[in-house]
């Protein structure tokens, strides 16, 4: 159970125009330069292998899709928002899921990825930021 | 189907409206749509939509009282909310992991 004092706490965030941070934000260095990372953002084959579905590209341009498919017949698609080469690719989920038993409505989100040059490499930094999500994340941020 | 009961979790909250109501929920305790609609500036038909949706996403459960239906918080759906959105963070963790690994060969 939800702790009253907590609620009271946190009622002015529950109340207020959601601020949105992100409920995903990870990050890794790889020892290439960004522009071969970019490469493997975009790039059919590679997106595919890293991303855990394969991956059937349109265009990398805004409004362009990127449709993955994983093992288990389940297809998502996402809306292409943002493209910087070799600095940002950001993406919108569709909100919901194809299935073998049909569509399934999920939390729709976006995700930016952007990759930042340093000395040993490059840094590729992953947030996911969700039109409703911040809702659930600040209503109940308090239980975590 | 999980992620289905977690999607009308999120678009539940997802409304201003309905997040007041559950904040007065939390506050007073089980309320009939009448007292729920004297503190947030709604008609109480509006009320009644916004806990029927609510209660469609198992936020909320009413219970006949007299003449009257009180409605009280039940907040479970909203861990399950927490753990989609950690495992949307475990996913990630396995792609970047992947992508490195794919960068290194």
């Amino acid at each position: 159970m939800l702790a009253r004092q907590s609620w009271t706490r946190n009622q002015a965030v529950a109340y207020n125009v959601p601020v949105k941070p992100p409920f995903v934000e990870k990050s890794v260095v790889v020892d290439v330069g960004s522009d071969v990372a970019w490469q493997a953002l975009v790039e059919p084959d590679g997106l595919s292998e890293w991303f855990g579905a394969t991956a059937r590209v349109e265009r990398i341009e805004p409004g362009s899709h990127i449709e993955f498919s994983w093992e288990d017949g389940a297809v998502r698609g996402v809306t292409i928002e943002e493209v910087v080469p070799g600095r940002r690719l950001a993406f919108r989920w569709m909100p919901f899921v194809r299935t073998t038993r049909g569509p399934v409505r999920v939390p729709g989100s976006r995700v930016e990825i952007d990759l930042e040059e340093e000395r040993d490499g490059t840094r590729i930094t992953v947030r996911e930021t969700g039109t409703d999500v911040p809702a659930v994340h600040e209503t109940i941020g308090v239980t975590r | 189907m999980k992620d289905e009961k977690i999607g009308a979790v999120f678009s539940a909250l997802g409304d201003e409206t309905r997040r007041k109501v559950v904040t007065v929920l939390t506050e007073n305790g089980a309320m009939t749509a009448t007292e729920i609609a004297e503190h947030i500036p709604v008609t109480r038909q509006a009320i009644t939509k916004h806990l029927s949706t609510l209660g469609d996403a198992g936020l909320v459960a009413g219970e006949r009282d007299g003449r009257e239906v009180r409605f009280h918080l039940t907040p479970e759906p909203m861990s399950e909310a927490v753990a989609w959105m950690a495992e949307a963070g475990s996913e990630w963790d396995a792609r970047l992991k992947r992508l490195k690994r794919h960068l290194t060969k």
